[in-house]
């Protein structure tokens, strides 16, 4: 098996657990990884390995045991001071590049995949990784040979406990951040219930948000668990926000928070149970990132509501900058446009992905979800509550999508084939309006005659698929978007259209 | 998991992902008796196995559609049904993990190499073996007594087929420390085996053969019918399987005059003044074919076994004649050594025999000579409804490992919510 499959975008990701002959994240192969990591993080900083600390930690998988323990002895025997930190989030492993000053982190997680993977991410103090650092990662690992047994290599990692320094990172943010609160318990009174997926984010209910006082009541799957025996650890995911949503209703919260496994992803919900994820997250979070950041630009992904960019402009006084799907492309192009001058606060992306430029452009759900914390409480001593920021968000009516198998084995260019000849279909064409502000495929406005709405169509970065977007402020109006589109792709015999409805 | 089975879950899987929800049905009649199996053996509790099953499938129903590989969705639906039991035992019974605290194993023992000599084992039975109802009931009676967290290892490692690291994360404990459970965990098995089997009991090969006779024990469990109901309420899928027959609803008589099935009923350990039990039933699949015997040889058959009676208990009444004890009190049949004793009955209900299997094992001594009894036992056990003779069985009762420190002994009589009676610490099972 070639090392190079199991690049994912900027991670390494396989599978690490089940069938014993269909694990790719094997010993052998986690130690090349490291070893290969060794060497780029050796090339990136100037640093011999002697002069490095690097730090470890990992999610609740049941493979991450044996993967860390690969880790931490190829680093060690590579003459790096090892940090084992043991159960962490992934935004704290980068946090020990900030708060103690590691060379480079290692996360061991695979997010929200299934308890059978796993995977790999690198920091360093400028960020995660790239998709052509974890190239070279992968190309040195492949030129490593493995000769000695891993029981003969030395653990002299030291176990550290970062995820104590970082709640308490996190709880100093909500003390300096809540006005006129009591010093040492300001959410004394509040009821918030977390939802922690069985993943890593249960430090956040225990560690952050009861030693201030808040009363944890109704929280849930708290401690780790791969198996993810309750439900799927990941906010975008309708089940998993239906189990908070019954969580903080049911236990009379006043907030309910949600994060995915390894908590660079959350979400919430009202008292009411009523969602905050998506585009009313990205409302939100737009509101907070635009206080004191006026006129300042908030960098989305693609599959953003015409409501979103309305609330944004209209609103709040902001720019809204469209751009394309996965957090790495909206964090990069907010790092260019605030390169280039431009204020930009924020990136986020309707997954959950939310990274702050006062937080190191991190995509981080404990920090996302602190500083709503704060915004939530100080509105409550106003009288206020969440919903009132963003209660003019125009919210679409209907929503679908739809994902266009390629049958073609070149997929890249008949999937840009297709959306070329979108281009071409939608010019001129009654009540359809291609958006020029769009930077992912082809976006288009259907007047009210047409669908009172909005389409996308785009090219998935690594597989054959083209996904398809809509949503319709009216009833009735995806279906009609649909069947107009449905018109057009019909003429494409190597696209399985039997998604179409 | 075999090639047959991981095709049909393949199958299933494919069909559920594909929007043919209806699949998750056949999932649950595959995995039904082993999800209540598996959670009756670590809940040792029927009534919250039940509801622990009915939850899980309900669960099972919400994430099918997101596996493919039929392998990787058996050992996760074995990790859930592991980590809810233990995320439900953490809430509603903590004393169960009792006062058991994990060492490390005697020097110089390794699981590994434990695991080896067991496959070695297999050497010794190139025929494999018979798996009996004994068989069942004594491994169901010695992994009822180990202590919560051996149990769970053993179970998960020998019925469910996770890997050590797989079972340790589940648990959340080190690699180190589940091995070494495993390690405690078969090593008493492995001992109680030898015990069994010196006393005369059908048990040898139990260690060696221990995932066949779980997947045995898991095959034959009467599961209740309102368990699919109920999965089929939550998941408006329909789970009842028509063809299959259920439980009668008094388990206390063990034979039906409809099918061709015999319902045994084993003990379990007290839990918390809730006596377990967990019914089988035998049928065919899960015996060695026997030749037919013709009429006459049945005749001839019946009255040997009649004329060893008769001749047995004139032994025993000259024994009891002749025999005493040291102090003076008459030796009897059905004396034991053991302070305690638990019996298992089985009774037929018709004379009508289509197949009948008989053994007979005689102990005879002289009692004026030795201290031993005589005593003739027959079991016959079928695969109908049919025995000419009921027989008594006796098989000692292991003596219980401190679980949670709240296990009293018993004191006088008392009924159990299914009526069997206890006597002084003797476990009576009256069948009809």
């Amino acid at each position: 098996m070639s090392l190079m499959s199991l690049k994912s975008g900027t991670d390494i990701r396989g599978t690490a657990a089940g069938e014993k002959d269909k694990i790719q994240l094997t010993n052998e192969a986690v130690r090349k990884i490291i070893r290969g990591f060794l060497r780029l993080t050796e090339e990136k900083t100037g640093l011999k390995p002697a002069e490095m600390t690097i730090s470890v930690g990992h999610d609740s998988r049941v493979s991450a045991e044996r993967i860390k323990n690969c880790a931490v002895r190829e680093l060690s025997s590579g003459g790096a001071k090892v940090l084992d930190c043991g159960l962490s989030s992934t935004p704290a492993m980068f946090m020990t590049t900030v708060l103690w000053k590691c060379t480079a982190a290692v996360q061991i997680t695979a997010s929200h995949h299934p308890w059978d993977k796993n995977g790999l991410k690198f920091f360093t103090p400028s960020g995660g990784f790239e998709g052509e650092d974890i190239e070279k990662v992968l190309k040195y690992a492949e030129e490593e040979e493995i000769s000695e047994s891993l029981e003969s290599l030395p653990d002299r990692s030291e176990k550290r406990d970062f995820m104590s320094v970082y709640a308490e990172h996190l709880r100093e943010i909500i003390k300096n951040g809540i006005k006129g609160g009591s010093s040492e318990k300001p959410l004394q009174g509040f009821h918030i219930a977390v939802d922690a997926g069985n993943g890593a984010g249960g430090f956040y209910a225990r560690e952050v948000l009861q030693k201030l006082g808040a009363d944890i009541n109704g929280s849930q799957f708290l401690e780790p668990d791969g198996m993810f025996p309750n439900h799927v650890p990941n906010p975008e995911n309708e089940q998993a926000m239906r189990f908070i949503s019954e969580a903080a209703v049911n236990s009379g919260a006043d907030l309910g928070v949600i994060f995915d496994t390894d908590v660079d992803r959350a979400a919430c919900v009202d008292e009411k149970g009523r969602e905050i994820n998506r585009n009313r997250l990205i409302a939100l979070a737009s509101v907070i990132a635009l206080e004191g950041n006026s006129g300042g630009t908030i960098v989305t992904d693609s599959v953003t509501s015409d409501g979103l960019k309305e609330f944004i402009e209209k609103n709040l006084g902001g720019r809204h900058h469209r751009f394309k799907r996965g957090y790495k492309n909206v964090i990069n192009e907010a790092v260019r446009l605030n390169s280039e001058g431009i204020n930009c606060p924020l990136a986020i992306e309707t997954s959950g992905h939310a990274a702050l430029r006062e937080n190191y452009f991190l995509d981080d759900g404990a920090y996302l979800i602190t500083k709503i914390i704060i915004l939530f409480v100080n509105l409550k001593a106003q009288g206020k509550d969440l919903n009132s920021l963003i209660a003019d968000l125009k919210e679409p009516l209907e929503e679908k999508e739809l994902r266009f198998k390629i049958l073609e084995e070149n997929f890249k260019e008949y999937g840009e084939k297709v959306i070329e000849a979108l281009k071409e279909y939608a010019k001129g064409r009654e009540g359809w309006t291609p958006a020029n502000d769009n930077r992912e495929g082809i976006r288009i406005s259907l007047d009210r005659n047409h669908g009172d709405g909005w389409m996308l169509l785009r090219l998935s970065v690594h597989d054959p698929i083209l996904p398809f977007n809509a949503e319709s402020n009216s009833k009735g109006g995806v279906k009609m978007i649909i069947d107009e589109f449905g018109e057009f792709i019909k003429a494409f015999d190597r696209l399985d259209l039997s998604v179409l409805p | 998991m075999t090639s047959n089975d991981y095709r049909k879950v393949s199958m299933y899987l494919a069909n559920i992902k594909n929007g043919m929800r209806d699949s998750f049905g056949d999932i649950y009649l595959m995995y039904e008796k082993k999800v209540y199996f598996l959670c009756c053996k670590i809940l040792k509790n029927m009534s919250e196995a039940k509801r622990m099953t009915v939850d899980i499938f309900d669960y099972v129903y919400l994430q099918a559609a997101g596996f493919r590989d039929a392998a990787v969705f058996e050992k996760w639906l074995y990790g859930v049904v592991g980590s809810r039991c233990r995320r439900y035992i953490i809430d509603n019974h903590p004393e169960m993990f009792g006062d058991y605290i994990d060492t490390d194993s005697p020097e110089g023992e390794t699981l590994d190499d434990i695991l080896a000599s067991d496959a070695d084992e297999m050497a010794y039975y190139p025929d494999g073996i018979e798996i009996t109802v004994d068989m069942m009931q004594i491994t169901d009676n010695i992994l009822s007594e180990l202590p919560l967290k051996l149990r769970v290892a053993v179970l998960q490692y020998y019925f469910s087929g996770l890997e050590t690291e797989e079972i340790a994360a589940g648990e959340q404990i080190s690699l180190r420390a589940l091995k070494n459970r495993l390690l405690k965990g078969r090593n008493r098995i492995k001992t109680e085996e030898h015990k069994f089997t010196e006393m005369g009991y059908d048990a040898q090969g139990i260690t060696t053969f221990l995932p066949d006779i779980l997947s045995t024990m898991a095959q034959s469990i009467v599961i209740p019918e309102d368990i699919a109901a109920s999965v089929t309420g939550k998941t408006g899928i329909n789970c009842m399987d028509r063809m299959k027959g259920g439980a009668p609803a008094d388990m206390r008589s063990s034979y039906s005059d409809s099918d061709d099935t015999m319902y045994i009923n084993t003990a379990g350990a007290k839990n918390g003044g809730n006596f377990v039990t967990t019914h089988y039933a035998v049928d065919r699949g899960n015996r060695k074919e026997k030749k037919e015997m013709t009429p006459a040889v049945k005749v001839v058959m019946a009255a040997v076994a009649i004329l060893i009676i008769i001749a047995g208990t004139v032994a025993v009444v000259l024994a009891v004649q002749g025999g005493k004890k040291d102090d003076g009190s008459v030796i009897a049949t059905g004396d034991t050594t053991r302070a305690t004793t638990m019996e298992i009955t089985t009774k037929p209900t018709t004379e009508r025999t289509t197949e009948t299997t008989t053994e007979t094992t005689t102990e005879t001594t002289t009692a004026s000579t030795t201290e031993t009894t005589t005593q003739t036992t027959t079991q016959q056990t079928t695969v109908t409804e049919t025995t000419t003779e009921t027989t008594t069985q006796t098989v000692p009762v292991i003596t219980p490992e401190p679980e949670g420190g709240n296990e009293t002994p018993d004191e006088g009589d008392e009924d159990d919510e299914n009526g069997y009676v206890v006597e002084g610490g003797n476990f009576h099972f009256n069948l009809g």
